[in-house]
């Protein structure tokens, strides 16, 4: 891998000024458009000296599925944000964090000074048909591969590998849906137990329902300018200090216990932001299944290899914890809308940072927060991985 | 290339839409020659797949296309190597 120099590329050089997003769920009574606008407006909103979309010089767009047609457009008919550059970014289950490190990139090379950055996903009203038909499609071409069987061949491997029980697994759903029940965007608010996961029907054994993330719709919006200009928006701004994104395949060897491309990606991201594993006070990570969080905390950093679950252990990833993990109830209580899912992450972290999290604040004064999302592709054959670190 | 291969990772899928038949065992498997691919399995209970388990591909049915029947390959655990 290219050596990034400490505190360069991205480091400080974007600032996050405003975030906002919408109640994830089962949104049938709200368009892909209403889903928008209103994560927009709120985003509007938390910019505490004010903003007006005038402002704003280029926008991204994260979506997988839109239902009319491919292009940013979409956007401009949600915000009214017309005339100016509007692009549409897709990089499977890590597209709103895509959309936002390509949006930090144009800012940071000094094209635009102010942005916009909305990840949004309907899911459950999918009239096209495309998560469907994504399935079936993989359920072919990759050899019988669905989603909870890509991380659930990770399960078996971590599990064969490390010792590791299903128990272990368990206790990442149990901490998130704990964490879910206080989150008030979150789609499932309710607590479970070890046994509630266990005794749950299997998806992909070895993992069960509660293993899983929902299907949600939902939408999130960040506001960026370059950090020359932040003091004009407000005085709590949040700095972008690294960013990575990285992709691997276990075609290329390994025994599905790690995920390298997370490795890789995190890499990058310390290496830019000069700082490591330890010094981060919070994180939200990629738990589309309970195991993939598991896995990451190693991948990121956090653990030794076979180690994650002392973390759990030790309750040192809870809440109140001295390393919260997902205070937001993650992508398994929080829901996962795919183009949402990232852009989300990073509006949490923001609200964590600033200590406006409330129900779901950290106590321990967070100054580093990490955000992490993955995804699979050529037919679940391996992952992309996108780490950012964002500071005060 | 030989047929022969071990089990590297497995899942048992219970949950797929509908036309798939389930529980349906899957794999990915290290080839002796080296390659890694996915498979399904056949001829074994679920609850009998291991990792480092010795298998062997064999030409099946592997789905219908309209009434066209698409052939591949499947993995079954490995008979004894003096057969």
């Amino acid at each position: 891998m290219k050596e990034i120099k400490t505190k360069k590329g991205l480091y400080k050089k974007v600032a996050i000024i405003g975030a906002g997003m919408i109640d994830f769920g089962e949104l049938f009574e709200k368009s892909f458009e209403s889903m928008i606008e209103e994560a927009y407006l709120n985003a509007l909103k938390s910019v505490d000296k004010g903003i007006d979309p005038a402002q704003i010089e280029a926008a991204w767009l994260g979506t997988l599925y839109p239902p009319q047609g491919n292009s940013g457009l979409l956007l401009s008919f949600a915000t009214g944000l017309f005339e100016i550059p509007i692009t549409r970014v897709e990089n499977a289950c890590a597209t709103g964090s895509d959309a936002f490190r390509t949006a930090c990139m144009a800012i940071a090379a000094g094209v635009y000074d102010v942005a916009l950055v909305v990840g949004v996903e309907k899911m459950r009203d999918d009239g096209a048909g495309h998560i469907q038909r994504s399935a079936v499609k993989q359920l072919w071409g990759g050899r019988g591969v669905t989603m909870p069987a890509f991380f659930g061949l990770h399960a078996t491997g971590y599990m064969h590998k490390y010792n590791t029980t299903r128990e272990d697994i368990a206790l990442i759903s149990v901490k998130n849906h704990y964490n879910g029940k206080r989150y008030p965007h979150a789609h499932y608010r309710f607590e479970c137990s070890v046994d509630d996961v266990l005794k749950a029907p299997f998806i992909s054994y070895p993992l069960g329902l509660y293993d899983c993330c929902s299907v949600t719709d939902g939408a999130a919006a960040l506001l960026l300018c370059h950090a020359d200009r932040a003091r004009q928006f407000t005085d709590k701004a949040v700095y972008v200090l690294g960013s990575g994104l990285a992709t691997d395949t276990f075609f290329r060897g390994g025994d599905l216990a790690s995920f390298p491309a997370t490795h890789y990606a995190a890499q990058q991201a310390y290496q830019m932001a000069g700082v490591g594993p330890d010094e981060i006070d919070v994180a939200e990570i990629h738990d589309c299944f309970s195991i993939t969080e598991l896995i990451s905390y190693e991948d990121l950093g956090f653990a030794k290899p076979g180690q994650a679950s002392h973390l759990l252990r030790e309750k040192r990833v809870e809440l109140q914890g001295e390393k919260p993990m997902n205070p937001s109830g993650g992508l398994l209580a929080k829901g996962h809308p795919i183009g949402a899912t990232g852009v989300a992450q990073l509006v949490e972290l923001f609200q964590q940072l600033r200590g406006e999290a409330g129900p779901v604040q950290v106590q321990n004064k967070p100054e580093l927060a990490l955000q992490h999302n993955v995804g699979i592709g050529r037919t679940a054959t391996g992952s992309v991985a996108c780490v950012h670190i964002l500071g005060l | 290339m030989k047929p022969y291969g071990k089990i590297v990772s497995f899942v048992v899928q219970h949950r797929l839409p509908e036309g798939f038949e389930t529980p349906l065992p899957l794999a990915v498997v290290d080839l002796e020659d080296g390659a890694r691919v996915y498979g399904h399995m056949t001829e074994c209970k679920a609850e009998a797949m291991k990792v480092g388990m010795s298998v062997e591909a064999e030409y099946r049915i592997f789905y219908d296309d309209e009434g066209l029947s698409i052939y591949s390959y499947k993995f079954r655990p490995r008979r004894s190597e003096s057969l």
